[in-house]
């Protein structure tokens, strides 16, 4: 993993850590419908935080997938390469 | 009432497809050549002709166009400087021809319509319910890029899997997943379990069980009825009997898709009794809604941030016209299109409420949530025809 790719990784967490309020450490537990608050409404929520954060927008069709921090540092990552 | 005719015994069992469905399964348990993919392609397609009958033509032209496009599309944004935008636009703009043709076509009932040939009325129009939300899942998924175009073979198999005729919905992506186990039930370790035959005896229960309260339902409805007869009908055996029978019927054709090595995602997992309009969506015909959710909530509809009371009216909207575009379907999903942005609303705001309530409300709120969310559900079955004969 590159610097820029651990960097990406760790802004994820902490934006997961601040919109679900959780311990950085229970972040990698986290996912929908895992956490009460990652419903529907809270993951619109929160792809909304991730795009403020990292300053890009999803395609409508990816947002579905992003259930878990996995998927969603994979989809940051690819964006920044573009 | 739309529910109680949904509801009714004779209308709504389909034991034809049932019927196909055991065959099927039977068939492919038993014989070992039908268990190759070629096996259960020609099982699927005798299966649609006799679920289709005089409608098999037009179902063969619905999903013939889509596969055309999609294989024209995918062929031809090869050699465009901005392929996948190429191809996600076309996509959204046949998603939209799709769903369009497919309201004007139940509106029109042009399922009646058909053409003469060798003494058949074949009918031209088939795009019913559940095959439109498979076509535009597919659509959407090769159009995203999500999964790669299919190969005929594999659409033609995942199209008229019997099983998913009548819903639940499996959405191509899910069904690329299982190609390595399909048609080998032995390798899946579930088949014949005991929890697999509990599941079985638990679905033919709950249809059994939704039979007898339409049946009890229909024989109340038969006399005149009175006020109380149609609460007792509108607030429990209506929405009782229709769950029952669905669910039932849903975790049966579960059961059944395993003998063919197919895993189908769940439909319903006890939807009342939930706290919240959010919670019962999220448990009632999950496999449909989730296409609605991904598809229509998780959209910005061109706005630079997301609105969500807009996408969750937009949601319920369609989830009606998806049903009938008529006036009671388009109330039915404004009442849970309300309902939910009210939910919304108070999800929103809750924090700043149980401050100024010193709590009191979210506790005392906590028993009276499940019997107010039912209580607004069987309301929006059965408030809008009231609606609609004032309107008049």
């Amino acid at each position: 993993m590159t610097e820029n790719n651990a960097d990406i990784k760790q802004r994820v967490e902490q934006t997961l850590a601040r919109a679900f309020e959780v311990s950085p450490n229970e972040v990698a537990a986290l996912g929908m419908g895992l956490h009460p608050r990652w419903d529907s409404m809270g993951h619109m929520d929160l792809i909304m935080q991730i795009e403020k954060e990292f300053g890009l927008r999803f395609p409508t069709y990816e947002i579905a997938e992003l259930t878990n921090p996995a998927a969603i540092v994979k989809a940051v990552e690819r964006h920044a390469q573009k | 009432m739309e529910l109680i005719k949904l509801a009714s015994p004779g209308g709504v069992v389909p034991t034809l497809h049932l019927a196909v469905c055991v065959a099927s399964a039977i068939l492919v348990l038993g014989i070992s050549a039908l268990r190759r993919p070629s096996g259960l392609l020609l099982v699927s397609i005798v299966t649609t002709i006799v679920i289709y009958r005089r409608s098999m033509f037009g179902f063969l032209l619905t999903t013939g166009i889509v596969f055309l496009f999609m294989l024209v599309i995918d062929r031809v944004s090869k050699y465009r400087k901005h392929p996948s935008r190429f191809r996600w636009r076309w996509t959204c703009a046949a998603i939209v021809a799709l769903a369009v043709t497919f309201l004007v076509g139940r509106t029109w009932q042009l399922n009646a319509e058909g053409v003469s040939f060798a003494g058949i009325r074949w009918v031209l129009f088939a795009l019913d319910m559940w095959l439109v939300l498979r076509l535009i899942t597919v659509l959407w998924e090769v159009g995203s890029g999500r999964v790669d175009l299919p190969s005929i073979f594999r659409y033609s198999i995942w199209i008229a899997i019997p099983f998913t005729l009548l819903g639940p919905l499996l959405r191509y992506s899910q069904f690329e997943q299982q190609l390595t186990s399909l048609g080998r039930p032995g390798q899946n370790q579930t088949i014949f379990s005991a929890n697999l035959m509990r599941r079985c005896a638990l679905g033919t229960l709950q249809v059994l069980i939704g039979i007898v309260l339409a049946g009890v339902q229909a024989s109340i409805a038969g006399g005149s009825l009175s006020r109380f007869g149609k609460l007792l009908i509108g607030f429990s055996i209506a929405p009782w009997s229709f769950y029952l029978l669905w669910a039932g019927y849903y975790k049966l054709m579960e059961c059944l898709a395993l003998c063919w090595g197919i895993t189908l995602p769940p439909s319903f997992n006890r939807p009342f009794g939930r706290r919240n309009l959010s919670e019962f969506w999220a448990n009632w015909n999950m496999s449909a809604t989730s296409v609605f959710r991904d598809y229509l909530f998780y959209n910005r509809w061109g706005l630079r941030k997301a609105n969500l009371y807009l996408n969750t009216l937009i949601v319920f909207l369609m989830v009606g016209a998806w049903h009938g575009l008529n006036g009671y379907w388009i109330l039915w999903g404004l009442m849970h299109g309300l309902g939910f942005c009210a939910y919304l609303w108070y999800k929103a705001n809750r924090s700043r409420l149980a401050l100024s309530r010193q709590n009191v409300f979210d506790s005392r709120f906590r028993f009276a949530a499940p019997i107010a969310t039912y209580l607004y559900v069987c309301s929006c079955w059965f408030v809008p025809p009231t609606i609609l004969k004032l309107m008049k």
